[in-house]
């Protein structure tokens, strides 16, 4: 018994003294994670997520505000107040701080990444150019934002004046193409796995990294014509989109759980929103013939089809093809004539070619997972970006009439090439369309007149695009939109033609980043709200 | 690293070692005991004698121990009290002696059946409570709160979950079941909330090995199931006891886990000397639905008062049997008829079934002198209130002991099946959801009929859209989930006494559990466009294996008693699911049909090494004072962190032993301890590491690497709980009145936290090692019989307990901590606030008067980012009286909630859709009582209620109007049972039998919200502050009789 008590003594000795924690490192290592990772394969991470291809942010962002603000889409879900102004702060954060931070993180990580491994070189310039587009959307939606402590995992960033930030997107433009011009030697082989955007291509990131700044250079036109005139003319002579096959679009091919392909369309049989009345008149009396556009984005009413199936379209008191107003109050929306079915969802022909070509549709046409890819920047916007120039002298920029007819011209192209058979969308009255009304261009117009035509017809060719369009809107302050039904910022009259300015900051900056957020020095001394005008704001409209 | 491999084997190998010794002693001890029986006994005649043990009252006294006097002759007596013994022929004597009572001394005459009456032990009741380890210790000795749960009326008034059973007969815990019914989790809290880790619950023991309560169920606002966690599959019927220690005081030798208090349950065994005895149990019960909340049966469908198909409110004219449109024909074409428009009163009592769970036991027990044993099976079957749920569980427990002077080996072994058929969701597209937000003009038996489309889709009044299903399609067979677990509970303990005060026990235990989940969604709504197939297996797995060295003796006044020993826990899951994707071929449900079939893999690993004693030292069975220790290595940590100590210490008095006190004074005790809690976390937190993200892209089949949301520390430490308590006991009045009172005080610094980092950081959470948050309360149980006498008693019992939960300090410059969030509110710990304030998404606009501000339009102005409320109750208690007729035993439980806010979107849907009695008010014209903030006048402006709430209902609405009090006083347990007369059963050869009439949940006797509060969304810390489209309350009502051969 007392050989057994010694024994025992020994073991517990042994165990009490040692312990075997060796196997606790590996035991602690998790097994579906890697500790390094190529570029290659976070560069298609930080396009998803920041052309927002998830339907979540894409809905929280774009459409419940962007596009709403754009006035591309009217509001139909009496729940959702963003149309009349209305603050959501999870929409705000998810739609567009959430995606942005999150893809800033990865740059400034994938910068420690391309500093060590040379073949990771181009990766990072691709990254690069990609983070300028979204830096400069955000920036656009809310003035001064946190940049360059930003992404670190510091609580407390400062926030950046727009200013300084146009000028590191400029930055990051110009030396990321020079870097590309350099053909470094064994780069990481990039296919459209890994770029879902260009596939590798790199002369096409370099004409879509020169047309950024062109865009950029344009958006502070008015606040500072030297300093626009200097990257513009810059940014035209490194070369620029040349043609649709420049285009940059995002892949969109997703069949997940969800069947979710293009975010706009998973979103769009919903019902929550439709075509706006601001869309409706431009697209049905801009020219002296209806757009081609409007039938190839957007659907013939529900009730109307549904009328003509059953043969009473005799007694159907709405339209075919129609848009509601911006800003309708919860009763409004509620009233049966402003019924989302009697009214343009985004049903048309580069979506679901049945529903507006076949005389009395079922929905059933409508049960297909849409992929058409998302719009980045076309090769119409660039043309559009070069009227403008010429418009402005700058050299390089050709001339206005040239950029602007081509610019309608790449952008008909453009979304025809999404049809499943060309035949659904006749070219018959294109000409007509280009040359009658206020698409016609007339030299002898006056430089508003020519800018408001040019702008008008880029806020149609950037469809869907809210986030570059309401910029654009609040640049030139064309198309003249209509002001909202009812604003639920006091700070915002739409009764005097006022219009929302610019996003406020979320919650949580004002509470765990109070000394930086709500900082009464913040966008030029004018503080944070949503009647604040962005730097590069000049007033053009209310 | 190698030294440490080799300490590796070295270990293992001791194991193998005690092992081998505990199996050689195993074969050879029988042989060697029954020898030394023999020697002392030689040459004897045996003769049997058998009888019952009773208490003062005349009651069964179970596991009373009779032994021969000078031998090792012994047994225990059984449920009946009853007992057989064999002895020599020469002895005419037997000792009987029962804890809390006088031992007694029986003479054996010419009669061989004995009825043995004790009497209580008059200074003190020695009670014997449970405590870590499996050690069993006299309450008395014990520096900290400890509560036996009476566990009685267990097989009879059943619940799925275990927990539930334990609403009510807990002081201070919150028990509170989640709104997703049958099968659903149900929270357990016993002192409040200390960790913002979203861990608050207690560890659950069984037989003193800690076993899994991870629920498998993932709930968020937009649905998913809310499964009740592992723990709640123990049968009932095994249970033979169940003590709460409450505090980390208490758990401060089962380590980290049992920081909030541990649930620790003994399995029924065999009884020693007992002849093979059977035992039936059956049990049915019905659970019938009502409806709590208040619809209106006025409007139907519509906007503005007028009617119109296609408005998904039920803001129309009035239901007067005036002809509408059939949905049917205007949106599919059918060939329906115009119906009459009048309101469909009975959603809730057509739609739901009234649910049966039938439960059968069958026991077997039997022992002899050195081995017992018990073999259980009980099937459960339960089908739920919605017509394809049902959870059906067999259940079979294997439980042996073999026992002789110097040797105990006890196995288990408890096999568990259980297969779920279509656990409903809850949240803005569950089931109730669609009840609640339907016009109330829509005919059920329209959307029963003709369901499908000729695509598959299914038919629904709101035609193509994602926020409406149709309720049928929703249970129909081919859309819904199965899951099949099984599991097993294996333990294996061996006992050596090396010594008459050394006692050495090793246990090696393992929970194992694998599921099998299968989710079907062949027919999706109109308007969806894929079909669903889903399937996952996962395993977990629970490894546990201790030694405890146990010495106890008596040095003089002086009593001693010590553990030293050394465990290893290791938890492990694994995953593995796929999903198809849309289906090529119609409802052919196979992962290979579908066209994407993502498939993915998760893993979980941690292991924790501790080295714990404790020791106890007793002074004239008056002083107690007890110490632990215990060092925990966390695989989880980093090497320099990875090993951490905590001690605890309690003292306690037997002022009744101690000095002279009245007469009317039986027993009082005074204790104190202190303890402290370290704890680790979760694995993989310690550095950066890149995950595949789940691209969008070519149906997730490229390769897409992401940084983690949160932000590691590689330098974290282990967190640290201070736990305080004090405590007094009594018994008054000849036991007739009885008391136990703590006060309790907890800090808990250094927490592993992720910490919400504002977003532009770039990540959502940062782990840091900061905050303290502090905690108090008080627990008071309070127990007396009014009336004791021949053939009346009446018992009562009171419950009761506060909490009371603050942040002091979050650290790393953050004020506020979110612990999960709806859309229309957080709940958040705020520095300097109570822990669980709600935050509103959208609260009203204010004026410094507390006056709601007006828009212009007449409708209230919101403002976000506002706390409104606290979702924390004030108190908890109940009251638990048993009356006694002679062999009839009535039995009531109430159980109470004081405070704490939820929010009911239930009420935020119903008023938004116009189907509430609140939207009867003002549907022409109404006007929301207020100051206008343009002029500073009081609001005049006219609107309507649909104006009013569709702007402030939803889950994008203004949260304080659907905010109420949890407050309640609940009818939580009846029973009637009727114990027959032996004289009926005899010639049946029965030796016992009981009828019980049970009902449970039955009705509340009072409650502040409109809906049932009970219902939260699921049992995380946040979710209590939501209740979301939860299933309808259910009243159960049932039968049960156990019969005994």
């Amino acid at each position: 018994m007392k050989r057994l008590f010694f024994l025992f003594s020994i073991s517990f000795s042994i165990v009490i003294f040692s312990s075997c924690t060796g196997r606790f490192d590996s035991m602690n290592t998790n097994p579906g994670a890697v500790t390094n990772a190529s570029l290659k394969y976070i560069l298609p991470y930080v396009q998803e997520i920041g052309a927002h291809l998830s339907a979540t942010p894409y809905q929280l962002g774009d459409n419940l505000y962007a596009q709403r603000y754009c006035q591309y889409f009217a509001n139909t879900q009496t729940a959702f107040s963003t149309d009349r102004y209305g603050y959501n702060d999870s929409w705000s954060t998810g739609g567009f701080w959430t995606p942005y931070y999150t893809t800033l993180k990865h740059l400034k990580v994938a910068k420690e990444i391309a500093s060590k491994e040379s073949s990771e070189i181009n990766l990072y310039q691709m990254m690069r150019i990609t983070l300028a587009y979204e830096t400069a959307s955000m920036t656009d939606i809310y003035g001064d934002i946190p940049y360059t402590t930003a992404g670190l995992g510091e609580s407390q960033n400062k926030y950046d004046p727009q200013d300084s930030i146009y000028k590191d997107i400029f930055k990051e433009l110009t030396e990321a193409v020079e870097v590309l011009n350099q053909n470094n030697s064994e780069q990481e082989t990039v296919t459209s796995d890994n770029d879902l955007v260009f596939g590798g291509n790199i002369q096409k990131w370099i004409r879509f990294a020169n047309s950024l700044r062109l865009r950029y250079a344009l958006r502070i036109s008015f606040k500072d014509p030297s300093w626009a005139k200097t990257e513009g003319e810059a940014a035209l002579k490194a070369g620029i989109m040349e043609s649709n096959s420049d285009n940059a679009y995002m892949t969109c091919n997703g069949k997940g759980a969800w069947g979710w392909g293009n975010p706009l369309y998973m979103m769009s049989t919903w019902h929550e929103f439709t075509m706006s009345a601001e869309m409706e008149k431009i697209l049905k009396h801009l020219s002296t013939v209806e757009d081609p556009r409007m039938r190839l984005w957007f659907g013939q009413a529900e009730d109307y089809v549904a009328a003509k199936k059953d043969g009473t379209l005799s007694n159907y008191t709405g339209e075919q093809f129609a848009g509601l107003p911006n800003g309708m109050s919860s009763t409004e929306i509620g009233l049966p004539d402003n019924a989302a079915t009697r009214h343009s969802v985004c049903l048309g022909l580069q979506a679901y070619p049945e529903w507006n070509s076949l005389d009395t549709p079922t929905s059933d046409v409508l049960n297909t997972t849409v992929t058409l890819p998302l719009k980045i920047m076309t090769y119409s916007e660039v043309c559009f970006l070069k009227a403008e120039a010429a418009l402005l002298g700058w050299s390089g920029a050709g001339n206005a009439k040239e950029n602007y007819y081509s610019g309608i011209t790449a952008s008909l192209a453009d979304e025809r090439s999404f049809l499943s058979n060309a035949a659904l969308s006749p070219t018959t009255n294109d000409e007509i369309y280009m040359t009658t009304g206020d698409v016609a261009w007339d030299d002898n117009d006056t430089y508003e007149q020519k800018l408001e035509k040019i702008a008008t017809q880029k806020w149609i060719a950037l469809y869907p695009n809210g986030i570059e369009a309401w910029a654009e809107c609040r640049r030139t302050g064309y198309p003249k939109l209509i002001p909202v039904l009812h604003s639920e910022e006091t700070t915002i009259d739409p009764s005097k033609g006022q219009f929302i300015k610019k996003l406020r900051y979320p919650d949580s900056e004002r509470r765990e980043n109070a000394e930086n957020a709500t900082s009464s020095k913040l966008n030029n001394g004018q503080g944070d709200g949503p009647n604040v005008r962005v730097w590069w704001d000049t007033g053009r409209y209310k | 690293m190698k030294k440490n491999i080799t300490q590796c084997r070295r270990f293992a190998g001791f194991f193998l070692v005690c092992m081998v010794t505990g199996f050689v002693t195993f074969i050879v001890s029988p042989i060697k005991a029954k020898s030394i029986n023999i020697q002392a006994l030689q040459q004897q005649n045996y003769k049997n004698v058998s009888g019952f043990i009773l208490d003062e009252q005349g009651s069964a006294v179970i596991g009373a121990t009779i032994q021969v006097q000078g031998t090792n002759l012994h047994t225990i007596s059984d449920q009946n009290g009853f007992f057989t013994i064999s002895i020599p022929e020469s002895v005419n004597s037997i000792i009987i002696s029962y804890i809390g009572y006088k031992n007694k001394i029986a003479y054996i005459g010419k009669e061989n059946k004995l009825k043995i009456t004790l009497s209580p032990a008059s200074s003190s009741l020695n009670e014997v409570v449970v405590t870590a380890l499996g050690i069993k210790r006299e309450k008395k000795a014990l520096g900290y709160a400890v509560q036996e749960v009476n566990t009685e009326g267990f097989t009879e008034n059943r619940s799925i979950s275990l927990s539930n059973m334990l609403q009510g007969k807990i002081a201070g815990v919150q028990i509170s079941e989640s709104g997703s019914g049958l099968g659903g989790s149900t929270r357990v809290i016993l002192r409040g909330l200390n960790s913002l880790s979203g861990k608050n619950q207690p560890l659950w023991v069984v037989d003193g090995m800690p076993i899994n309560d991870d629920s498998s169920g993932d709930v968020t606002e937009y649905g998913g199931s809310d499964l009740a966690s592992a723990a709640n599959q123990i049968n009932p019927e095994d249970i033979e006891n169940i003590s709460i220690l409450k505090g980390a005081n208490a758990a401060a030798l089962y380590g980290s886990r049992a920081e909030n208090g541990a649930i620790v349950i003994t399995t029924k065994k065999g009884v020693q000397g007992q002849p093979l005895h059977l035992e039936y149990t059956g049990n049915i019960q019905f659970n019938t639905v009502y409806n709590p909340y208040k619809f209106q049966n006025v409007y139907g469908q519509g906007s503005g008062g007028e009617f119109n198909i296609s408005s998904k409110g039920s803001w129309g004219p009035k239901m007067q049997g005036q002809l509408i449109d059939n949905w049917h024909k205007t949106l599919y074409g059918d060939n329906y008829e115009q119906y009459k428009m009048l309101p469909q009163k009975d959603y809730i009592s057509d739609f739901f079934n009234t649910g049966v769970m039938y439960t059968n036991s069958l026991t077997a027990t039997a022992g002899s002198k050195n081995l017992t044993g018990r073999l259980s099976f009980t099937d459960s079957r339960n089908k739920g209130i919605v017509p394809n749920h049902s959870i059906n569980r067999q259940y079979f427990d294997s439980n042996t002991e073999f026992k002789n002077t110097y040797l105990t080996i006890d196995t288990k072994v408890n096999y568990i099946r259980e297969l779920t058929n279509n656990t409903p969701g809850q949240g803005s597209y569950g089931l109730m959801s669609q009840f609640i937000t339907m016009p109330r003009s829509i005919r059920l038996s329209d959307l029963s009929n003709d369901i499908y489309k000729s695509n598959g889709q299914i038919k629904n009044w709101a035609g193509a859209s994602e926020n409406y299903s149709n309720p049928y399609g929703m249970i129909l067979p081919s859309n819904g989930n199965k899951n099949v677990r099984n599991r097993i509970l294996g333990l294996i303990r061996t006992s050596i006494k090396i010594t008459d005060y050394l006692n050495l026990t090793g246990r090696v235990g393992i929970d194992w559990y694998n599921d099998q989940y299968r989710n079907y969604a062949l027919h999706q709504t109109d308007g969806s466009v894929a079909s669903e197939y889903a399937h996952s297996e996962t395993t977990h797995k629970d490894f546990t294996s201790d030694l405890i060295l146990n010495f106890n003796k008596n040095f003089g006044e002086f009593s001693t008693s010590a553990n030293l020993g050394t465990s290893i826990e290791n938890q492990q899951y694994e995953g593995l699911s796929g999903s198809a994707g849309q289906f090529l071929i119609q409802d052919f449900a196979w992962m290979s049909n579908g066209d994407t079939r993502e498939a993915s893999e998760s893993f979980y690993k941690k292991e924790i090494q501790s080295v714990l004693g404790n020791a106890s030292i007793g002074f004239k069975s008056m002083m107690y004072l007890d110490l632990t220790g215990r060092n925990d290595w966390s695989s989880t940590l980093p090497r320099a962190n990875r090993s951490y100590f905590y001690p605890s210490i309690s003292l306690s008095g037997i002022l009744s032993e101690m000095m002279k006190l009245p007469n009317w004074i039986d027993y009082l005790k005074a204790r104190t301890s202190w303890a402290k809690v370290g704890n680790d976390t979760d694995p993989y937190r310690l550095s950066y590491t890149y995950t595949k993200y789940s691209s969008l892209v070519n149906g997730g089949t490229i390769l897409e690497m992401q940084l983690p949301d949160e932000m590691p520390l590689n330098n974290l430490k282990p967190e640290s709980t201070n736990s305080y308590e004090a405590g007094l006991e009594w018994r008054l009045f000849h036991n007739r009145l009885s008391g136990d009172f703590t006060w309790y005080k907890s800090i808990t610094t250094n927490q592993i936290l992720a910490i919400d980092t504002p977003i532009p950081s770039g990540y959502t959470s940062k782990v840091i090692n900061a905050g303290k948050i502090q905690s108090y309360g008080y627990e008071l149980t309070l127990s007396g019989t009014p009336i004791q006498k021949k053939d009346w008693k009446w018992d009562i019992t009171l419950n009761w307990g506060l909490n009371r939960t603050k942040c002091i300090s979050l650290g790393g410059g953050v004020t506020r901590y979110t612990l999960g969030s709806t859309s229309i509110a957080s709940v958040v710990v705020d520095k300097g606030h109570e822990y669980g304030d709600i935050v509103a998404t959208n609260a009203y606009k204010r004026n410094s008067s507390g006056q709601i501000l007006i828009g212009d339009d007449g409708l209230p102005l919101t403002e976000t980012d506002k706390i409104i409320g606290n979702m924390m109750p004030k108190w908890t208690g109940s009251l638990t009286t048993t009356l006694q007729w002679k062999k009839i035993i009535f039995n009531t439980l109430i159980d109470m909630r004081y405070g704490g806010d939820f929010i009911s979107m239930t009420d935020a849907n119903a008023c938004s859709s116009g189907t509430s009695k609140r939207t009867l008010q003002g549907r022409d014209k109404m006007v929301v009582d207020g100051i206008v903030e343009s002029t500073g006048e009081k609001n005049e402006k006219e609107i309507t209620a649909q104006e009013f709430y569709t702007k402030v209902g939803s889950s994008s609405g203004v949260a304080e109007e659907f905010m109420y009090k949890g407050t309640y006083i609940k009818m939580r347990e009846i029973s009637l049972g009727w114990i027959l007369p032996q004289m009926w059963l005899k010639p049946l050869k029965i030796q016992s039998a009981k009828i019980s009439v049970v009902g449970r949940n039955l009705f509340y006797i009072y409650k502040k919200a409109p809906v049932d509060p009970e219902s939260a969304l699921s049992n995380a810390d946040y979710a209590q502050a939501f209740e979301y489209g939860s299933m309808p309350p259910t009243r159960t009502f049932g039968f049960s009789l156990n019969v005994k051969f």
